[in-house]
């Protein structure tokens, strides 16, 4: 040991510099860094969340939810936390509806997040365990997935919604989310203790449609149905009110099923429903005299470089008979009398060409050119409803003026917005856009619609026994991208119910339907419609108002048949003016649901005992009787297996009053 | 058994550690979560207890026993030792690597803390039986071999941070003996290498001053020639090998080399370290208020990390004063040791301040950002049983080195 004094000194010098460098380091670290370390900490252990809010729900006119919000919840669970673990893992079990077994199996994890989402009565009785951490969002709810899809949209899972309602009213549907201050640990736990709240989530507000839940419901089916038995290649449906402008029900469906937003975005020709407006030119500028005719040209007509041909060939007609047998020689002809600017203005007058300011986005405007780009048999052209272009919710806003004694009123979807404590923020007023005939043309334009469907017109197919209708047909040729198409028609069919002051106006229209005439296609469907909505006993439709029985009930090829409505014999019998009764068809076996379609869909009204499966009909299967009578339909108790299980003597449930909104519960749609 | 024979500046500085460790370990355990940390203070209590029995027995023993037992000892902490690295099992945060020695399942102790104590007896033992410091190179061989065996075998659990500690205590022996410098930095000279060869900058300079450090101190031709090669060996072949490696590559070798060296959790545990110590400031958060230790930020707290714990609630000044106590401690150690009875007496003291000395600085050092991680305890303070042990029999022995240094050979 040389020289020790040398090495303690040596020693001393290492020990202090070594502590020295940790010392300093510290306070670098303490003093000259410590307020951002600080903050940095700060920033850690803090976190700003967002609250969200509930967003409105959409209603139809009745308060009939199509699109809720419901607030529910991921439970996430801390395993360490819980201070009985066996007994927690059971009730946690039992309360989420999983398996014991998986459960335990997922708390064998540091952190066990169940996604669920779950209800809020499910998880309320977990909240009292310690370790278990909920977390709540809200899930937008359809309670039918398919019901109105196009016109509600869907909300984005991020960002805007992309479409319908959900996009127009987004600002009034979302709400205003709030936020608070949260401490968070290390593993991202949260601690609610201190928590700050900065502001209140405020709910959104609520929108009731002018939708009908049970007109749509009847209106999509009906399409479907129809698009099946016609093997169409798309079709739409639109039904406004004429006296407010509101639409009850709108569907359109594309080849492959799904339900598409064309009413309001696809033009097409309407052909023969626009030869309306040239009348309505040619009444309104006292064109025609009261027995004015002309000569039908056993069906052909040259007309410049074209042939214009009817499918009846007809002799002398008169303007009236012109539009009861749709002939297009003979709008060629009276139309001829109308200068370009009267045609031009009368169909601006009609919107063609301008957007109706529906509340949905990108409307289509529809198509119509300038007069001075005219050719010399666009005249003759647009009066049969070609070289224009229009939608069916145009063409559908263009007929309820006619039905509103002329007076254009703009479509609308929304009937009332709620504030969530429900004050109304706003009510729909029919709001006129422009008087587009006189009264006493519209009134002459309806008589004519009414004979189409009663006087052996293209509508006879559209008649019902009970009320008058009025409507027009149209089979215009189909256009592809290089021009018409061979042998492809759309058929559509516009009406009024009653034919005198109508309460609807309903514009059916099928792509490329077998059959392709719309008296053979889109007219029946028209009936079908209106039959099961007067068998529903829809609130749509004010009885009271309604005027008796139809004088002389149209020829019906369809009443023998007795059932499916869409089956059409060609060629059609003639006309029988007897009321022909019907079969009561067989229901036993079905389900409410099923069975009430069943017999609405056959004109007849049902009153239903118990619930589950129908056991029988009073009168009974078979039976003859009148259009329009009830039939009782009586079920089993067999209560679904979510229920809890009525003693077997329990007395018949009483039924929900309108079955067809026994809907199934729906997909939800985040 | 004296009271009054006590070294009573020691004991007192042991005191004021054992008490500010204590306390540090029950807020550590303070959280508002549940924590590994919680109670931990309560079973700290209870090796403690264990602890000062065994001080009170080591206390009780002779150095001159310990001396000539000092191979036995030796002997059984190696066996200790391979049988961990064959049997260990892994703990807490480090489950992978092999530390533990379990009997039936429950885990009883850490071999490498024990025998760190071990390596300061035989060290002692082999150092102060001899006349003068090792004159040569090849004179340290056995020194060399008595901390490198049980630094490879712990490093092979992979434990390298007690590794590092085995090579400290070597090189404290040496200088304490009084073995040249020179001689000394030669010894390190393959390791200072490795560390330089990341740049062709420094480590040309080094490989130069080397050179010229075996012309100018002229050992044995054999020494010479082994010791430029084996810095050429680390410095070239060594790092040219890693730089082939694939990153991923490296990081596996690094993460297998210092289990707490996990890329992903590293530059995270040190950042919420220096965090919550920086967020301490000059007065701290106050005792038991740190809100990074309650909300689980900081990782082990308990154990690696508590200093964290004391520079977050105690601030500067808690650190200024935990920091002096050991300096104390070591200036008490150092002391004991000069005037120790005999060599092997004065070896063993310095050896147990060498250790403690790198324990301090390597998990200080760590906590603030100055040095890698690796996961040794901070004496008094870390949650851990057999360090605990190790470190009261250390003192008990160094306890009675003190009563007899003062007290004289006559009492011997």
């Amino acid at each position: 040991m040389a020289r020790p004094a040398v090495r303690l000194g040596v020693i001393q010098m290492a020990f202090a510099l070594g502590f020295l460098a940790v010392l300093a380091r510290a306070a670098q670290v303490q003093l000259v860094r410590g307020a951002r370390y600080a903050a940095q900490a700060e920033a850690q252990r803090t976190e700003r969340v967002t609250l969200p809010a509930r967003r409105g729900a959409i209603y139809d006119r009745r308060g009939v939810p199509l699109a809720t919000s419901e607030e529910s919840f991921h439970v996430g669970v801390a395993p360490n936390e819980l201070k009985n673990p066996p007994n927690d893992a059971r009730q946690i079990a039992a309360r989420l509806g999983l398996s014991a077994r998986d459960v335990e199996r997922a708390l064998r994890r540091k952190y066990a997040y169940f996604h669920g989402p779950f209800s809020a009565s499910r998880v309320e009785p977990l909240r009292a365990i310690k370790g278990v951490h909920l977390d709540n969002e809200f899930v937008r709810f359809y309670p039918d997935p398919h019901m109105a899809r196009p016109v509600l949209g869907r909300p984005a899972s991020e960002g805007r919604p992309a479409d319908g309602i959900e996009r127009v009213l987004d600002t009034l549907l979302e709400g205003r989310s709030g936020s608070a201050v949260v401490l968070r640990d290390g593993q991202g736990r949260r601690f609610e203790s201190p928590s700050r709240l900065d502001a209140f989530p405020v709910a959104g507000n609520d929108v009731y449609l002018t939708i009908d839940a049970d007109l749509q419901d009847i209106v999509e089916r009906a399409l479907a149905d129809a698009m099946e038995h016609y093997s169409a290649a798309g079709g739409d449906v639109v039904v406004l009110d004429p006296r407010t402008g509101e639409v009850l029900a709108l569907a359109s469906r594309a080849a492959d099923g799904t339900m598409s937003s064309s009413a309001f975005t696809s033009p097409f020709e309407p052909g023969s429903t626009a030869k309306l407006f040239a009348v309505a030119a040619l009444l309104t500028h006292g064109l025609v005299e009261p027995g004015d005719s002309v000569w039908g040209e056993h069906g052909k007509f040259r007309m410049g470089p074209r042939t214009i041909t009817d499918d009846h060939v007809e002799g002398w007609m008169t303007l009236d008979d012109v539009i009861a047998q749709s002939s297009n020689i003979g709008i060629a002809k009276f139309s001829s009398r109308l200068s370009r600017e009267q045609q031009f203005d009368m169909l601006r007058r009609f919107g063609v060409g301008a957007s109706t300011g529906v509340e949905f986005p990108a409307e289509s405007r529809g198509l119509l050119e300038r007069p001075d780009r005219w050719s010399g048999v666009t005249g003759a052209s647009l009066a049969m409803g070609y070289e224009m272009a229009v939608t069916p919710l145009q063409l559908a806003t263009a007929y309820a003026s006619i039905a509103n004694d002329g007076v254009m009123l703009r479509p609308t979807l929304v009937r009332e917005v709620r504030s969530p404590n429900g004050t109304v923020l706003y009510t729909a007023v029919a709001e006129p856009v422009r008087r587009v005939v006189s009264t006493e043309v519209a009134g002459r334009l309806r008589e004519m619609l009414r004979r189409v469907v009663y006087e052996g017109g293209t509508g006879s197919t559209a008649a019902l026994t009970s009320y008058e209708v009025a409507g027009k047909t149209g089979t215009a040729r189909r256009a592809g991208s290089t021009g018409y198409v061979a042998g492809q028609y759309s058929a559509s069919f516009a009406s009024f119910f009653p034919a005198e002051h109508p309460q609807l106006v309903m514009v059916i229209k099928l792509d490329d339907p077998k059959g392709a005439y719309a008296r053979l296609t889109a007219a029946p469907v028209t009936r079908s419609v209106l039959e099961q909505l007067l068998a529903a006993q829809s609130g749509s439709l004010d009885r009271g108002s309604l005027p008796g029985n139809a004088s002389a009930p149209g020829p019906d090829p369809l009443l023998d048949a007795g059932s499916v409505p869409f089956v059409v014999s060609w060629p059609p019998a003639p006309p029988d003016t007897a009321v022909v009764q019907r079969a009561v068809p067989d229901v036993r076996g079905l389900t409410l649901r099923a069975a009430a379609q069943r017999l609405h869909q056959t004109g007849l009204q049902v009153k239903v005992q118990g619930w589950g499966q129908v056991q029988g009909s009073d009168p009974r299967a078979g039976s003859l009787v009148n259009p329009g009578s009830s039939v009782m339909i009586t079920a089993t108790d067999v209560v679904p297996a979510a229920r809890p299980v009525p003693a077997r003597s329990a007395p018949t449930r009483a039924v929900p009053r309108k079955p067809a909104l026994a809907r199934p519960m729906g997909r939800r749609a985040r | 058994m004296k009271v009054a024979a006590l070294d009573r500046p020691l004991v007192s500085t042991i005191v004021a550690l054992g008490g500010v460790g204590l306390a540090a370990l029950y807020s550590a355990g303070l959280t508002d979560g549940i924590s590994p940390a919680t109670g931990m203070w309560e079973r700290q209590v209870v090796w403690l207890v264990v602890g000062t029995i065994a001080a009170v027995l080591a206390y009780r023993v002779s150095p001159r026993l310990l001396e000539w037992a000092a191979p036995a000892i030796y002997a059984a902490a190696l066996l200790l030792l391979v049988y961990t690295v064959f049997f260990g099992t892994g703990a807490g945060t480090a489950a992978g690597t092999r530390s533990w020695i379990a009997i039936a399942g429950r885990r009883i102790g850490q071999p490498a803390e024990i025998a760190k104590l071990a390596v300061i007896l035989m060290l002692a033992r082999h150092l102060g039986g001899r006349r003068e410091a090792p004159p040569t190179l090849r004179d340290m061989v056995p020194a060399c071999l008595i901390a490198g065996v049980p630094a490879v075998l712990v490093a092979l659990q992979p434990d390298l941070g007690s590794a590092v500690v085995f090579l400290a205590l070597l090189f404290a022996g040496l200088f304490w003996v009084g073995t040249s410098p020179w001689f000394m930095l030669l010894l390190a000279s393959p390791i200072i290498s490795l560390l330089l060869a990341f740049s062709v900058q420094s480590w040309a300079p080094w490989i130069i001053v080397v050179t010229v450090l075996l012309v100018w101190l002229r050992p044995y031709v054999f020494e010479g020639v082994a010791v430029w090669l084996a810095n050429v060996l680390m410095g070239v072949v060594v790092t040219g090998l890693w730089q082939r490696l694939a990153p991923y590559q490296q990081n596996r070798l690094l993460s297998f080399l210092n289990p707490e060296n996990d890329p992903r959790a590293t530059g995270w545990h040190i950042i919420q370290s220096k965090v919550a110590i920086g967020s301490g400031g000059l007065f701290g958060n106050g005792f038991t208020e740190g809100t990074q230790k309650r909300l689980a930020f900081l990782p082990a707290q308990h154990t690696d990390f508590i200093f964290s714990v004391v520079g977050e609630e105690l601030g500067f000044l808690g650190v200024v004063v935990t920091i002096s106590l050991f300096g104390v401690l070591l200036m008490q150690l150092v002391r004991i040791s000069r005037r120790a009875p005999d060599p092997f007496s004065s070896l063993v003291v310095f050896g147990v301040a060498g250790m403690v000395c790198a324990h301090v600085l390597e998990n200080i050092g760590m906590t603030v950002g100055l040095m890698p991680i690796t996961g040794i305890p901070l004496p008094f303070f870390s949650y851990g049983g057999s360090f605990m042990v190790t470190l009261c029999i250390a003192l008990g022995i160094v306890s009675r080195i003190g009563r007899e240094g003062r007290s004289g050979y006559a009492e011997a």
